[in-house]
């Protein structure tokens, strides 16, 4: 599903180079659950922003869906954008002058499906969070966690194959974390890829994989754990 | 694929800015298409053919106060003086110079006054029997003066003959039968021998500007007006020393500056052509300050949604698509001002119309500001909305 080969991401200012990702590779199976962690500044959000076509690369290759996304153009990866990713953010984004049936209504009208079909869909997103009944309501009218149940229905509407969450608990309550966490698993099992990327070491467990980014690269595991066993060894004696 | 219904609710979920852009649009297009119009009637009003050659022709005024003067004789020679200067057509005396806003005016009728005839007013032009040579006019029905027309006069008589204009002869005789008619101004007829296309008598404003009658009479008294037909060429020689030639046949007179009558027509719509570039600016202050109150509006409302904008892309808007977006807001805030200015529009000049004697506007100056205004509208956002398409969809990944 994403297949991501020698990736190099440099911001660049007048006096300063940044090397956000170095040699970084990763393949995301289809219908894998994978949770991206890595320390502040790390690269995680650099990730998300290449994998989600936000941002384009400096160098290497990308894949998504079989389709190799390095040089597009901006109508084709915002099409791309629209068809195969739904995106969860750890601050909603949801637009706040327009009521949940709207929001959620933002990607379909961008897909170009006809008034009927969109009614259908966003009707059956909300259904799935459990938010049909509120779908007149502002964004402003509802808690936290509804707002991202919300968003997680925005994402979910246009049926995309491939799901980015970036912290998509992190504004919210641990009850309200756990009711996030177990929709995505719900949509995970129905065979939608997802990448999550989060801070939170318990939320990461719950993923089949989880990668750990350090200094812009996918760290191996088993090599840091013996690592860092190594070294508590060491300091201990 | 146009996005128009969210927008408009999520524009009446926001009612202060939205109401303020409106009020503006509408009324930029209330006063816009009023001062167009306006304008419009003004340069209407100053382009209005005359029926004379203002270019060829300049007038001056004499007072003669030396008492022992013979003053018939002395206007005699005086216009054969003045005729014979090489590059004059000819040269009058004349009680009153039109374009001027300086004359006479009296009311005659197709019958005598007892009948109760309609009256009809008109500018009443004495003079010699060149006076229609003088101001460039040809008769167009009927004859010119001739010298045995002519009566030098002391007191209130009245010739018999008359020539008038043809608005003056459509107003008297509706059926088209002037020449040879009478007419009254008290008891005693005047006979129409002919009638001129056009002419403008000397108040531009008045409802019976082209109404003028020409009387073959000269009033032998010590203030004239003279006026004189001459060559463009040597207009402005022939001006610089007739004060010269006329006090070389005469010392005892004062003989005042020549004026073109060009520039009596220019000093007639100064007013108009002070009014009309005063509204000239005005409409180019109002449509600058609305494009940028559409701009500034525009510019706020991207800086204020940066983030719902960078979400939007996120979710696969292409950047037409924010463009088309923000065109569509500015849009439908411009349609509904437009709405209410037409209103307005109906209004104000239905004030003007009863306060400052405006008539009705043309459904077509308001068509043409709403088209002006909505193209305005759309170029002023044009430049924010690319601003706004340019934002990076990564934005919506970034910490609140």
């Amino acid at each position: 599903m994403l297949k991501m080969n020698n990736i190099n991401k440099i911001y660049r200012t007048d006096l300063v180079e940044t090397h956000a990702l170095s040699e970084f590779n990763l393949n995301v199976k289809e219908g894998e659950f994978v949770s991206v962690t890595g320390p502040s500044g790390s690269g995680k959000t650099t990730f998300l922003n290449l994998a989600g076509l936000l941002e384009s690369t400096s160098t290497g290759t990308y894949e998504l869906d079989g389709i190799n996304v390095v040089g597009l153009n901006d109508k084709q990866l915002s099409k791309i954008r629209n068809e195969k990713i739904g995106f969860i953010f750890q601050g909603f984004n949801l637009i706040p002058d327009l009521n949940l049936f709207e929001n959620v209504d933002v990607p379909l009208r961008y897909r170009g499906f006809n008034s009927k079909e969109r009614k259908e869909r966003i009707e059956n997103a909300l259904e799935q969070v459990g938010l049909a009944a509120r779908m007149k309501h502002l964004p402003s009218q509802l808690s936290g966690g509804q707002q991202q149940r919300v968003a997680i229905a925005r994402a979910l509407a246009g049926t995309p194959r491939f799901l980015l969450a970036d912290e998509p608990t992190g504004n919210l309550d641990s009850l309200m974390a756990r009711q996030v966490m177990e929709l995505l698993e719900d949509i995970n099992k129905s065979g939608t890829t997802i990448v999550m990327v989060t801070h939170d070491p318990d939320l990461a467990r719950r993923a089949e994989r989880n990668i750990q980014i350090v200094d812009g690269q996918v760290c191996d595991f088993t090599l840091y754990q013996n690592n860092k066993a190594a070294t508590e060894h060491a300091i201990s004696a | 694929m146009l996005n128009i219904s969210p927008i408009f609710n999520a524009m009446l979920r926001n009612k202060s800015s939205v109401i303020l852009m409106v009020l503006q649009v509408a009324l930029t297009l209330a006063i816009v298409s009023n001062a167009a119009y306006i304008i419009n009637e003004r340069l209407e009003l100053m382009q209005r053919n005359s029926g004379l050659d203002e270019s060829q022709l300049f007038s001056f005024n004499i007072f003669t106060f030396d008492k022992t003067v013979d003053i018939r004789q002395q206007l005699e020679l005086d216009e054969d003086m003045l005729r014979a200067i090489p590059g004059v057509n000819d040269a009058v005396a004349i009680n009153q110079v039109p374009l001027t806003g300086s004359g006479d005016s009296s009311g005659y009728r197709a019958q005598i006054a007892e009948s109760g005839a309609k009256i009809v007013e008109a500018g009443v032009f004495r003079a010699d029997a060149h006076v229609l040579k003088t101001l460039g006019l040809t008769v167009i029905e009927g004859r010119d003066f001739t010298q045995d027309d002519v009566i030098y006069a002391t007191g209130a008589s009245q010739p018999n003959t008359v020539i008038i204009t043809k608005a003056m002869a459509d107003q008297l005789f509706p059926d088209g039968h002037a020449i040879g008619k009478d007419i009254y101004q008290f008891q005693q007829p005047l006979r129409i021998i002919g009638i001129v296309k056009h002419m403008q008598g000397s108040w531009l404003d008045s409802s019976y500007v082209n109404n003028n009658i020409f009387l073959p009479v000269v009033h032998p008294r010590s203030f004239k007006r003279i006026l004189v037909n001459a060559d463009k060429t040597a207009m402005d020689k022939i001006m610089s020393n007739i004060s010269e030639r006329m006090l070389a046949l005469n010392k005892g007179r004062v003989v005042m500056e020549p004026i073109k009558l060009a520039e009596h027509l220019r000093d007639q719509y100064q007013s108009d052509n002070l009014m009309v570039n005063m509204l000239i600016i005005i409409i180019c202050i109002i449509l600058f300050i609305t494009a940028l109150g559409v701009a500034g509006m525009a510019i706020f409302n991207v800086n204020r949604r940066k983030r719902q904008i960078g979400t939007r892309r996120a979710l696969g808007a292409s950047q037409t698509n924010i463009i088309t977006h923000f065109m569509i807001e500015n849009f439908l805030m411009t349609t509904i001002g437009i709405i209410i200015g037409v209103v307005l529009s109906v209004f104000l000049n239905g004030y003007l119309m009863e306060y400052f004697s405006s008539s009705r506007i043309a459904i077509s100056y308001i068509i043409v500001t709403t088209i002006g205004l909505v193209l305005l509208g759309q170029l002023a956002v044009l430049f924010p909305a690319q601003s706004a398409a340019s934002i990076s969809p990564a934005i919506a990944t970034r910490s609140v």
